[in-house]
């Protein structure tokens, strides 16, 4: 399910994201959208943003995987229905398979949630072998 | 910055980031056998360094370090870079 509305900005390693939460949000509940929704906008953007390399490169389409969130910083006990957020994804480094994005989501001005997340794309390695390689 | 510095911020970067016992990192620590790290640490580790060394660290010379003390010396040989003004290493696609 496609969360992102549109993308505001994009660079070789940073994107803006904007997304609204409508009524018939997926995650929408009585008019409130949990917040834990800014995680699967970071990774959203993040594998938007590795689209655009893609395209720019005319490197085949990788599948990609969110494999965690580190220091989530989330401001807010929910988003209503009908509030639009920006989500801000650049890539802080990678290597092989592997790559962390610092995150950051904001209403207005705002910034109501902030973390990173580690990812994977492209082919995963067997077990014990190392993702950097 | 002396490789003792450098060796304390690692230590730091290590103890309050997997919640190691600072005491049990030695610079002839493995980071993935003794220290029971992973690949994905690893990225927090060299994210970290970025911040340390103020450049974006090689990631093929990254995949080489094995332990603390490799470590230490990678940081040493960006710091160097960074001073020298080397260009830093392209943005990787995924493999």
């Amino acid at each position: 399910m496609l969360f992102l509305d549109d993308v505001v900005d994009v660079s070789w390693t940073r994107i803006v994201t904007a997304t609204t939460f409508d009524a018939d949000f997926l995650l929408a509940k009585d008019g409130r959208v949990s917040p834990l929704v800014v995680i699967e906008l970071f990774a959203q953007s993040a594998a938007a943003l590795m689209a655009h390399r893609s395209a720019q490169t005319d490197a085949p389409d990788v599948s990609g995987y969110l494999l965690g969130a580190r220091k989530l910083d989330v401001t807010v006990d929910a988003f209503a229905v009908g509030d639009a957020v920006r989500t801000e994804a650049e890539e802080k480094w990678g290597a092989g398979a592997l790559a962390q994005f610092a995150c950051k989501c904001f209403v207005g001005d705002a910034v109501v949630a902030e973390g990173a997340i580690n990812v994977a794309a492209g082919q995963l390695p067997a077990d014990g072998e190392s993702m950097l390689d | 910055m002396t490789r003792e510095d450098i060796q304390q911020s690692i230590v730091e970067i290590l103890s309050d980031s997997f919640e190691l016992d600072p005491e049990t990192i030695k610079p002839e620590s493995t980071l993935y056998e003794e220290l029971d790290l992973d690949s994905i640490d690893a990225v927090d580790i060299f994210v970290q360094l970025r911040d340390l060394t103020g450049r974006r660290p090689d990631p093929e010379r990254a995949k080489e370090v094995r332990t603390v003390d490799e470590l230490i010396t990678f940081v040493e040989e960006e710091l160097a870079a960074a001073e020298r003004g080397d260009p830093e290493p392209d943005v990787q696609m995924p493999t």
